[in-house]
């Protein structure tokens, strides 16, 4: 009989979260730090919230257990999750992207990084429109300002 | 005034205005506190490069972040209206802005004509200096012919990774050597056998190769070790050729490759195999057009899917499309025996499936629906918002 291997993360608040070895090297910057043997008592994460720390864990969690197939139902499953996943609130989305880009986790990362994007793009038609009288002036002016800009600060 | 509004709002109704500025404002002020290199990659999966510049209107501070962007995209969808030039001068100018020592992907998507093959050849050297990794090119004309002629110093650019090349002419002079390149897609080109060759030779590491509506070639010949994926995704006939003269016949020698989909309109004769004995893996999901010897049409389509069947009757999962599946209840029909490694996509849900096709469905249904292509382009659309007028 055997059994995984746990591994225990401390974080800001001083919780401590236990999770499987397998789980816990999908960040890696943590992979590392057990490489490197720092993980003989717990795992230091002092700049993670524990609600931060809870919701990598589960997205982490999630992407472990789903089997790594062309299944069309495990995609079409993670995929949903994902989309779930992110539709937090926008505090939320900010915090995690500094904690996952300190934890280095490319999946997730990629997943927030083109979240934001979407959220950049996605602009009410007012703002759309403002958005476009702007533009017709801000590129004619680009290079002028860019210039001023760089000369201002000296470079 | 005042009074009104509290009014409304006593009767539940909220101003509507204020909540979304509120909103926008917060949301700006959050994402401008997030540190530079954070921004950037934020700003790379932005739709378009043109999207990432009107970023530049948030604050000062984010007047040179695109510049630095590993992701530039050039997208031009329409032929009218603007004239081809005003978009060619648009990426010269965002290009002269950009400082990059990395980019890792460069997309062009535009209508072209020989005028500008100066100011391409310059845009893709300036992206082979910043070692680009992932190059799409689509240069397309109303004939649908090739017409960007490729410059020598492309064919010897280590950084390429993953390349789609879509109306453009090769002639190299000499060996390819693109040796980090793992996926190639050619499109609408003129090929021989004896640049598939050099191609293949002059790239030990593909692993996928995709042969998209090319012609003027024989014979696919891959001995490479590394190429295990292959997608011959029709095969065109250019205008100049007349309707006697295709009588083509193409031959696949694949003794390696794992993976086999035989996709789009086939303007062939006959698609014969060589040696495709290690394939795991087939799709078949196309329409045949083309000669038609002393056959009717719908005869020729039945005797080249009865042949593909036969000859793919090794290989573990044989997937039938839409396209293919009319023709073989067809041959269904007239007693053909399918061997047990045959699976039809979930053709139910295709807009070209009608009830005259149920027969015999049940047999070999498979729940797996269309392919997962594993080949993502980021080819979009800006939209007919009018974008392309801003920058005038």
């Amino acid at each position: 009989m055997s059994f995984s291997k746990t591994i225990m993360l401390r974080n800001y608040d001083g919780e401590t979260f236990v999770v499987d070895e397998v789980v816990a090297v999908e960040p890696q910057t943590i992979e590392h730090m057990i490489e490197d043997g720092c993980a003989n008592t717990s795992i230091p994460l002092p700049n993670i919230t524990s609600k931060i720390l809870s919701k990598v864990i589960e997205h982490c969690k999630k992407h472990v257990e789903t089997p790594n197939s062309n299944e069309k139902d495990a995609k079409a499953d993670l995929k949903s999750f994902d989309f779930d996943f992110v539709k937090a609130d926008q505090g939320t989305l900010f915090d995690l992207i500094l904690a996952v880009n300190y934890l280095n986790i490319k999946g997730l990362l990629d997943l927030i990084y083109q979240t934001i994007a979407d959220m950049i793009k996605g602009k009410t038609p007012e703002e759309e429109e403002e958005m476009r009288r702007v533009n017709a002036w801000v590129f004619s002016c680009f290079v002028g300002v860019t210039c001023l800009y760089f000369k201002s600060k000296k470079i | 005034m005042e009074e009104k509004t509290k009014m409304a709002e006593e009767e539940g109704e909220k101003p509507q205005t204020q909540p979304e500025t509120l909103k926008r404002i917060r949301f700006e002020d959050r994402i401008s506190s997030l540190p530079d290199c954070l921004l950037i990659e934020i700003l790379s999966r932005l739709p378009s490069t043109k999207h990432a510049i009107t970023t530049t209107t948030l604050s000062k501070r984010w007047q040179h972040l695109w510049t630095s962007l590993h992701t530039l995209i050039f997208t031009h969808h329409k032929t009218h209206n603007h004239p081809q030039t005003h978009f060619y001068s648009y990426v010269d100018k965002t290009l002269s802005q950009c400082h990059h020592f990395k980019l890792n992907k460069l997309t062009l998507y535009t209508c072209y004509d020989y005028r500008f093959e100066s100011q391409v050849n310059n845009w893709i050297r300036y992206a082979v200096n910043c070692n680009v990794e992932e190059l799409n090119l689509t240069l397309w004309n109303v004939e649908c012919e090739a017409e960007f002629l490729l410059d020598q110093f492309f064919f010897n650019c280590c950084c390429f990774t993953h390349l789609k090349l879509s109306g453009c002419v090769f002639n190299p002079i000499g060996d390819i050597n693109w040796s980090k390149l793992n996926k190639l897609w050619i499109s609408h080109a003129n090929l021989d056998e004896g640049l598939i060759e050099n191609v293949l030779s002059g790239s030990p590491v593909l692993e996928t190769l995709v042969l998209d509506n090319c012609y003027g070639y024989r014979r696919v010949n891959i001995t490479s070790k590394s190429v295990k994926k292959l997608v011959f995704s029709g095969y065109m006939v250019p205008d100049n050729v007349s309707d006697d003269d295709v009588a083509n016949v193409v031959e696949i020698n694949a003794p390696g490759v794992l993976s086999l989909a035989i996709h789009d309109d086939l303007l062939l004769w006959k698609l014969l195999f060589v040696d495709v004995s290690s394939l795991v893996e087939a799709d078949l999901d196309y329409t045949k057009g083309g000669h038609y010897d002393t056959t009717t049409p719908k005869e020729a389509e039945e005797e080249m899917l009865k042949g593909f069947i036969l000859n793919l009757r090794h290989v573990k999962e044989l997937k039938i499309g839409i396209f293919c599946f009319k023709v073989l209840c067809r041959l269904e029909a007239k007693g053909f025996v399918f061997p047990s490694n045959l699976k039809v996509h979930d053709v139910t849900s295709s807009p070209l499936y009608s009830d005259d096709d149920s027969v015999g469905l049940s047999d070999w249904s498979d729940s797996d629906s269309a392919e997962s292509r594993d080949w993502e382009v980021l080819l979009l659309d800006d939209g007919p918002t009018g974008d392309e007028d801003a920058f005038v």
